[in-house]
């Protein structure tokens, strides 16, 4: 590709784009090796680090937070494959799973709150079968959630990740022509399961590999769920670094920021076993896929059986759950419904709910809509190597914010936006969104950009539109949807964003995200029950909006795929 | 030189003594013009936002000042104060000076002491608020001594805390009256009993009762420790817990992460206890719908801490008459009379009702007692706040020994 004006523009764009977020993370690095001039450290030293490795528990902490990241995104991905595999047995299936996964995208913070009133002691699993089954008039003492093994905050995170891995991999299958892939693998004696793992695994999992990592990234480093799911004595590594992060003390706050460098090593070690362990299985499949012994499949059946069970109903019961709290008046253990209902929880939630719900959409609206109208021209010039313009460091610049951990920028963010004197203002809590949002955004939307033919814009340049005139007449309506979606899944991040909007905002900028946690923490069920729902409601709206631009597997999958059948 | 300084001042009788060297060698605010300037501005007012109730009460202020001043008030919610102490240090850091995002301040303790040392505060003021002459600065000296560091000013008493714990009268009808018989029922009762993770603040004061009830003299505990000592005085401690924690809730493994997390648990059913540092939070609670009526409230013979919380203005906030005014309204009878009724707060007032008027002593005597509040007729037997680095040090061993 020639350095057209155009790459030369985006270049310039993309060091923009990428500026925040390098201003962010160096302004956290030189704290961590004793560089804060002004904040009382004056080195080069290793004096945070040794603050940070006197923190009690600290091998620990950083095991199950690590741990807990990893094992959770294996199980989700897992599923994933299952549930899609299984759903696209059936056509129609697919059209269902795009109405339930925006549904499952459940915030975080909400999502945590709502699994631990399924399954903590006095939560309704246990209640459905107390006491007939188990005896138990009173809860029983049970150390679960916040279980020392994790177990209980990894099965949250990967039961809540793997919804946004379906509405990924949904993404990719409606751009793969599998049908032809089936057809012609089943042409060849495949038997439909074998088929499905010969010819769309491989490249339904290449594609799904930096959702995955996100995933990997987000588990790792999660604040808002591990505060609800995960151990307290010791904490993940993610809530330990976070409370430093807040302390009053400087060489606290240093010791925080390396912290935040150790989650990031944390972090890429995970990332590298789980490739390592991504490339195994593609392997084992590939071998498999070849070998002439025909296996029955039923286990892999009854998995998909599982996780079709599971994740959907864990997200329905999850709802209830939080309808239910936020209804509630009495509601003791064992019994399985609440005494009474009432709307009084509603309404003392009110005078917090309805200016936290109005300043949520005021970022997330925005930021979302600025970040695709960013996305769409560094998009159209992603070439094979998956860089923007002609400056490849600058393009993974942009790709830093989805891997590594928020703290990671954030202390960085906060100097920066005190510098500038708009710290605790609803400007600085949007553009620390937009840097977070913005991946996103590609992520989602790279996928039907990359299989959008080169040769419709060709087609239309050569007929003699100009670059931009092509991509609005030729590509930008077959492209709505996709970026709809993207617009979708923006907006959400942005509303879900709780420790930029905490520490950007200075506590002032409350959303229903900061004001979820705060209910959760001050330990109102009924309030974050209430509150919880609004928020998962908000954003579960916004995944309505690509529906305007035509349903799923219509016109615009169709479209995409006519010219390689042709 | 400074902990001899603190220590003389500890006792009640001197705290009077406190009041006055600050209040005549500066010249007073002068409100009418505060008032003037203040019509139509903002207070950003940064308050623990843990409590639904407290908040609401806020609320409650920001209708009342707005009638009164022109004011809009903003809380701003902390889970913690030493995020607000955090803020000022970086905007210390940054030169800025004024203009600065805190305008009034909810602290005590060590957030106050740190606060201080860092010079953060604007003061001192106190005295100068006109309603400050109500305040019952010789019957409760904690209004100007916070955890044995004299406030100088530099915060306002808004309100009285005394540390007490609940029960499920459903349960079993008598609670135990003494820290042993306490511990005799968390040992018969398995798993009934925990406290909210230091340095939650009402988990750090429960471990500071166990200072007194290990046999630490209280006049130790007014004076700074250091690590060492800390080690040799506290060793009884730790065994006490180390002894107990198996028949705690989760087998002392596991701990709830605030005070309303301890409270949700009782109201589950899944303790017998609960505590809190508002002696009508229990009233409150069943008031909200949120505990079962059959809770109660008590306090061990032993006694119990109790302390003051206040008002504090950053050195550089960007609407201080506003603030000011704003903490005026606050130690007014009307709004002490508000946040002393139990279906609202419940929070003791700071006021000496003996030098109000009637119709405004009036307020507070026909306020409504409710079955589930600390008992009136309670022998009030009250502990002092030690010296704020006990409590880190707590916090700090406790960590070291339960929380990793």
């Amino acid at each position: 590709m020639t350095a057209s004006p155009e790459s030369k523009a985006v270049s310039i764009a993309v060091l923009l784009l990428a500026i925040p977020a390098l201003a962010g993370l160096v302004a956290t690095l030189l704290p961590a090796f004793g560089v804060a001039p002004g904040f009382g450290a004056y080195g080069p030293d290793l004096a945070p680090w040794r603050r940070l490795l006197a923190e009690p528990g600290l091998p620990r902490a950083l095991l199950s937070g690590t741990g807990a990241g990893l094992a959770s995104t294996i199980l989700a991905v897992l599923a994933a494959h299952f549930i899609l595999a299984h759903l696209h047995l059936s056509g129609r299936l697919v059209r269902l799973a795009h109405g339930i996964a925006p549904l499952l995208a459940l915030p975080h913070a909400v999502f945590a709150i709502g699994f631990a009133f399924l399954v903590q002691p006095s939560g309704l699993l246990l209640r459905l079968i107390s006491p007939w089954a188990t005896g138990f008039e009173q809860p029983p003492d049970w150390r679960f959630p916040g279980d020392p093994w994790t177990i209980s905050l990894t099965l949250g995170l990967a039961l809540r990740e793997t919804p946004f891995l379906l509405l990924a991999g949904l993404a990719v299958l409606a751009r793969m022509p599998t049908a032809t892939y089936l057809a012609v693998a089943r042409s060849l004696g495949h038997q439909w399961g074998r088929a499905w793992l010969a010819v769309v695994l491989p490249p339904l999992q290449r594609a799904l590999r930096l959702p995955a990592l996100a995933v990997l990234a987000y588990g790792c480093s999660a604040v808002d769920m591990a505060l609800v799911l995960g151990p307290s004595t010791p904490p993940t590594l993610a809530v330990l670094v976070a409370r430093l992060a807040v302390e009053p003390a400087p060489e606290l706050r240093h010791a925080a920021a390396a912290g935040a460098v150790l989650q990031l090593l944390a972090i890429l070690l995970a990332a590298a076993v789980f490739l390592f362990l991504e490339r195994l299985l593609l392997r084992l499949v590939a071998r498999r896929s070849r070998s002439s012994r025909r296996g029955k499949g039923e286990g892999r059946v009854w998995a998909s059986g599982v996780a079709m069970t599971i994740v959907p109903g864990t997200g329905l019961l999850v709802l209830s759950q939080l309808l239910l709290w936020s209804l509630a008046g009495s509601w003791r253990f064992p019994a399985l419904l609440p005494d009474a209902l009432t709307f009084e929880h509603w309404r003392r939630a009110s005078p917090q709910l309805v200016p936290a719900a109005t300043t949520s959409l005021l970022l997330a609206l925005p930021v979302a809509a600025v970040a695709v109208a960013a996305a769409v021209p560094l998009l159209r010039r992603r070439d094979a190597t998956g860089h923007y313009g002609r400056l490849p460091a600058a393009s993974a610049l942009l790709w830093l914010p989805l891997v590594l951990p928020q703290l990671a920028f954030l202390p960085g963010f906060q100097f920066l936006a005190l510098v500038c004197g708009i710290d605790g203002t609803l400007t600085a809590v949007a553009l620390a969104h937009f840097v977070f949002v913005l991946p996103y955004v590609l992520l989602v939307a790279a996928g039907p950009f990359a299989a959008m033919p080169d040769r419709y814009g060709e087609v239309a340049r050569l007929l003699g539109s100009r670059p931009i005139g092509a991509f609005l007449r030729a590509e930008a309506p077959l492209l709505l949807r996709p970026l709809a979606v993207a617009f979708a899944v923006g907006a959400s991040v942005s509303m879900a964003l709780y420790l930029p909007t905490l520490l950007l905002g200075g506590g002032r900028v409350a959303t229903l995200s900061t004001e979820t946690i705060a209910f959760t923490l001050s330990g109102d069920r009924r309030l974050a029950a209430a509150t919880g729902l609004l928020f998962a409601v908000l954003p579960g709206l916004l995944f309505l909006v690509p529906f305007l631009f035509g349903a799923p597997g219509g016109k615009a999958r169709r479209a995409a795929h006519r010219p390689r059948s042709l | 030189m400074r902990a001899m300084h603190r220590r003389g001042f500890v006792l009640g009788a001197t705290a009077a003594l406190v009041a006055t060297p600050w209040q005549s060698c500066r010249a007073a605010l002068d409100f009418a013009a505060i008032r003037v300037r203040a019509r139509g501005s903002t207070v950003y007012f940064y308050a623990w936002g843990g409590s639904p109730e407290i908040n609401r009460y806020i609320a409650w202020v920001g209708e009342r000042v707005g009638e009164l001043y022109g004011i809009r008030l903003v809380q701003v919610k902390l889970a913690d104060t030493a995020e607000a102490v955090a803020i000022l240090i970086a905007e210390k850091a940054a030169g800025r000076e004024s203009g600065g995002s805190i305008d009034l301040l909810w602290i005590n303790g060590e957030n106050f002491a740190e606060a201080r040392r860092r010079d953060l505060l604007f003061g001192p003021f106190a005295q100068d608020l006109p309603n400050f002459r109500l305040v019952d600065v010789a019957g409760k000296p904690s209004t100007v001594i916070d955890s044995t560091l004299p406030t100088e000013g530099y915060e306002a008493p808004w309100g009285m805390a005394r540390f007490v714990f609940f029960w499920d009268s459903a349960a079993f009808p008598e609670p135990p009256l003494s820290f042993p018989a306490l511990f005799e029922r968390i040992r018969a009762r398995p798993g009934r009993f925990t406290y909210p993770a230091p340095p939650d603040f009402v988990g750090s004061t429960f471990l500071e009762h166990l200072l007194y009830v290990t046999g630490i003299p209280a006049h130790r505990l007014q004076r700074a420790v250091d690590a060492s000592s800390f080690e040799t005085w506290t060793a009884p401690l730790f065994a006490l817990l180390d002894d107990l924690h198996p028949h705690f809730w989760r087998r002392g493994r596991q701990f709830p992460l605030s005070q309303g997390q301890l409270h949700q648990l009782l109201a589950d059913g899944e303790l017998d206890f609960s505590m809190s540092f508002n002696p009508a939070e229990a009233a409150n609670l069943v008031l909200a719908g949120w505990m079962p009526a059959s809770v109660r409230t008590f306090v061990p013979a032993e006694g119990t801490i109790a302390n003051s919380h206040y008002l504090a203005i950053p050195w550089n906030a960007a609407n201080r008459d506003g603030a000011l005014l704003v903490a005026d309204f606050l130690l007014s009878p009307e709004a002490q009379a508000k946040k002393l009724d139990p279906a609202v707060w419940g929070d003791g007032t700071v006021l000496a009702l003996d030098r109000l008027a009637p119709e405004e002593r009036a307020r507070f005597d026909s306020l409504p007692r409710h079955p589930s509040m600390l008992p009136p007729d309670v022998p009030a037997r009250t502990l002092s706040e030690p010296h704020p680095s006990w409590k880190e040090r707590l916090e700090l061993g406790w960590k070291q020994r339960y929380g990793a």
